[in-house]
């Protein structure tokens, strides 16, 4: 009887030591313009109650891998300005942590966001959601003279706030990233590990076949006048 | 005029019936994308080595095993972020059977998303066997020290 509360007592204690950790998405990517602050979600999922460090490193630029040991730089050696809670107390089951970033300095970064579990064993687990962050130049106001042109906003930060995804948070073209976004899905479609959210695709072949279907009218609507200039042109005889 | 008013009018009613058939048997293509979930079991909770001699390596007794939980779909990465206290440059992995070690703190490990792309992920679990050696000199009593895996998933970045 003894032995098997042992093993009971041994087989709870295990149980609570081997838990799950857990993040979605596993990547973010930040398509912005100089200044502009977007911000994105991730959940972190702890069975046990955890504290997590976060904190963010960022890769070399001329460095292509993406291994976080060699993620060695500031986001501010890159103007990169990141906003979100460096510690997340108590987490237990699902937590939602907000990621805002804002840069100052054209180009492309890489960068990892770590979120490291407090632990009360000698196992610690940290999860890693890679950033990718491009910053570009505000598109140039198209200056016709059609409209008053009064809200430039040039220096302006518009935030913007997204769901978890890897499309981009430009919105001046969002529909070219969800035609985009379907595209990866198809090029990847052999697995089904895509990094991103939202029920964005189906107007992609929906405008393909109103196309398809304006291609055939219009050499209908062709053929009947032909067909009731000749008709004219019988009657008349 | 009439009669020609007529002919026009059939015309169009042909042209108009042709379109909406052409509309309503356009096929509808759905897409979407699915979001990225990645959790991971690590275990034992509770690494411990039998008493070691200082200079005499010493394996450990279970194996640590990572494992993908259900539910997750997409490719995971496994690296070891930091390792403090004695155990730190002391402990050597290897993935099990496999017949060479290495130092834990350069292990990292691939464990993919087995899938015909449409049906739910699976993973073949990764086992660790771990051999500790602490150098001679090393202060005797008791040590501890904090192993801390990173689980990151393959980027997808375009």
């Amino acid at each position: 009887m003894k032995l098997y509360f042992l093993f009971f007592i041994f087989l709870i204690f295990n149980l609570v030591l081997t838990s799950a950790i857990g993040f979605s998405p596993s990547q973010l990517e930040y398509s912005l313009n100089i200044n502009q602050e977007s911000c994105s979600n991730v959940t972190i999922t702890s069975e046990i109650t955890r504290d997590f460090r976060v904190y963010d490193n960022w890769s070399e630029q001329n460095n292509s891998e993406w291994n976080a040991k060699e993620f060695n730089v500031n986001a501010v050696d890159y103007g990169l300005i990141l906003n979100y809670s460096d510690t997340l107390r108590r987490v237990l089951g699902n937590k939602e942590v907000e990621i805002c970033i804002n840069g100052d300095t054209t180009g492309t970064y890489r960068g990892i966001m770590i979120f490291e579990g407090s632990t009360k064993t000698n196992v610690g687990v940290a999860v890693g959601i890679w950033l990718k962050v491009i910053i570009s130049e505000p598109p140039a106001q198209t200056s016709s003279g059609s409209s008053g042109g009064g809200g430039g906003g040039g220096g302006s930060s518009a935030k913007t706030t997204a769901t978890p995804s890897l499309t981009t948070l430009d919105n001046s073209n969002l529909n070219t990233n969800t035609q985009n976004l379907a595209g990866n899905i198809e090029k990847e479609g052999n697995i089904s590990t895509e990094k991103s959210s939202g029920i964005t695709g189906s107007a992609v072949d929906d405008i393909e076949g109103k196309k398809e279907v304006k291609k055939i009218l219009i050499p209908l609507i062709a053929l009947a006048i032909i067909g009731l200039i000749m008709y004219k042109w019988k009657t008349k005889k | 005029m009439k009669k020609f008013l007529l002919v026009f009018l059939a015309m169009m009613l042909v042209v108009g019936i042709v379109g909406i058939v052409m509309a309503t048997s356009a096929p509808q293509g759905v897409s979407v994308p699915v979001t990225g979930t990645s959790s991971m079991t690590i275990s034992p909770g509770t690494v411990t080595f039998p008493s070691v001699t200082p200079g005499t390596p010493r394996p450990l007794d279970d194996a640590i095993t990572f494992t993908a939980d259900v539910g997750s779909n997409e490719d995971f990465s496994i690296s070891v972020l930091s390792v403090t206290d004695i155990f730190s440059g002391n402990i050597d992995v290897s993935i099990a059977d496999a017949a060479s070690f290495g130092a834990l703190e350069s292990f990292s490990a691939n464990m993919d998303c087995i899938t015909d792309g449409v049906t739910p992920c699976t993973y073949n679990a990764i086992t660790l066997d771990a051999i500790l050696d602490v150098p001679s000199g090393t202060p005797a009593g008791s040590h501890s020290g904090v192993i801390t895996y990173l689980i990151t998933a393959t980027p997808v970045f375009t």
